[in-house]
């Protein structure tokens, strides 16, 4: 009866010992460095080959879980794929073979950790990129009730002068502010949030627009081709360009 | 967090298990106590409409589909006498809806006298992590100055909104056809509403420094200081 009692006791902390290892490897175990460009390549090119990808440019970390690598396809067009450390390996999660800039919400709640990132044709010869944070003004009344929507538009500056084809940029604070006291706004539109997850969406955007060197400051002419190919993630948002006529 | 919607919802609670405490006592059926309080809980259970309250939402139970469930579990077995012990339990899970609904409807009008809405004390309480950020290009260069806010603040006056005079005037006044100047150019950030009070909302500030216009997710409240609490510089 005694030996019995033991073997169960043996066998129940032998269960949990695995699972509390496997459940550690998979979620709390430090990512592994990223493998290497070439299997990079391959993996994409695996899954899509349309992708065309010639070369790699190289592997930015934005933290340790998660990396965008830029490259180069045969056709010269300038791209980003982005890769996630998940469940114990580097997960491929998305691609854009005609980058225009885009947002990564990370962490969706947290807008400290959205980066922008871009890479750019250098025929372009850029000199800065101006990113923008945008709500447009509206009002509206509604039973004799007063509603104003100021418009909003901050920005930040990257330079690209002298440097690769390709970049980040982390969100600035004053736009996280605005953004989480916007993002709280919304979710408290809806009283009960227990019985419905529907939030109205966020009524701001993100726009961009390049300057170049010599002083060129329309949409960027590079590559020639715009056939671009991309697939969709909901936390990597392609951003606007914002016409010039847009902006106050 | 909502203070009074907190408080209520506890008392609520207590409520419910006295009641569970009476019934207990008065029968003799003595049913074992956690099925006792799953059948409260899943006699809670209902099909019920939303009707708006106050800019709000409030619970109407309409069918009490727990209470069908459990019929329909326990009225065949040991010939209804199941059905018999826990009939009541279910019946004050169903109840409790209306318990739930009336002290939303308290916890409304108790939330509109400690925390009214067109006070301004309401969604600026504690400034002391208060600033500005710019949030439109035709913001100057201000900074804000707390110890005049905090002294303003008492003597703001509510005032009523123009918003189709407002969103046209932008057009109006801009000076070159690319600049518009924003009316509310700043935000106020870094503040605290009313302990308990649980309002979240945006406060933007008028261009003169004097306004203020607070966003909740209902409606749009405006005051005005006779002083500017802007000030140059750092």
């Amino acid at each position: 009866m005694l030996k019995k009692k033991k073997l169960f006791l043996l066998i129940a902390v032998l269960i949990i010992l695995g699972i509390g290892t496997i459940g550690y490897w998979l979620f709390l175990a430090p990512p592994d460095n990223f493998p290497n460009k070439k299997a990079a390549i391959n993996e994409i090119m695996d899954k899509f080959p349309e992708a065309n990808i010639k070369d790699m440019q190289d592997i930015i970390y934005l933290d340790k879980k998660h990396v965008y690598i830029p490259f180069i396809t045969k056709n010269d067009s300038y791209g980003l794929s982005f890769w996630q450390w998940q469940k114990h390996e580097w997960q491929f999660i998305s691609i854009d073979t005609g980058a225009t800039p885009r947002i990564w919400k990370i962490d969706p709640e947290n807008p400290a950790s959205h980066f922008i990132v871009w890479n750019f044709h250098p025929e372009n010869n850029l000199h800065y990129l101006t990113f923008y944070l945008i709500k447009d003004r509206g009002y509206s009344i509604n039973e004799g009730k007063h509603n104003y929507q100021p418009s909003v538009q901050m920005d930040i500056k990257a330079e690209l002068e002298g440097k690769t084809s390709f970049g980040h940029t982390r969100i600035p604070l004053d736009w996280c502010e605005f953004m989480l006291s916007e993002n709280k706004l919304m979710a408290s539109i809806n009283p009960d949030p227990l019985f419905s997850n529907f939030f109205p969406p966020a009524q701001y955007y993100f726009g961009w627009r390049s300057v170049a060197k010599d002083g060129y400051d329309d949409y960027p002419p590079f590559p020639k081709n715009t056939n671009g190919f991309g697939t969709g993630d909901s936390l990597i948002e392609q951003i606007r360009y914002i016409d010039k006529q847009e902006l106050e | 967090m909502n203070a009074t919607a907190t408080a209520l919802n506890i008392i609520t609670w207590i409520v419910i298990l006295l009641a569970i405490r009476m019934i207990y006592r008065k029968q003799e059926w003595r049913p074992k106590l956690w099925k006792m309080l799953i059948v409260v809980f899943v006699g809670l259970f209902s099909f019920s409409i939303n009707l708006p309250f106050f800019d709000q939402q409030v619970k109407l139970a309409i069918l009490p589909l727990g209470v069908w469930i459990l019929y329909g579990l326990y009225s065949r077995k040991n010939e209804g006498e199941s059905w018999e012990k826990y009939r009541k339990y279910a019946w004050l899970g169903f109840l409790a809806n209306y318990l739930f609904l009336a002290m939303s409807i308290l916890s409304i009008l108790l939330h509109a006298g400690i925390y009214p809405k067109n006070d301004i004390g309401t969604y600026i309480s504690e400034i002391n992590g208060a600033h500005i950020i710019k949030t439109h290009p035709s913001a100057a260069n201000l900074t804000l100055d707390r110890h005049l806010l905090m002294s303003q603040i008492d003597n703001m006056k509510y005032e009523p909104i123009y918003s189709d005079e407002w969103y046209r005037e932008t057009f109006e006044t801009s000076a070159e056809e690319n600049r518009k100047d924003e009316r509310f150019p700043y935000q106020l950030t870094g503040i605290n509403s009313k302990w308990g009070s649980g309002v979240h909302s945006l406060i933007l500030v008028e261009r003169d420094g004097k306004g203020i216009l607070i966003t909740t997710g209902q409606e749009q409240f405006y005051f005005r200081s006779d002083q500017s609490f802007l000030k140059e510089g750092k």
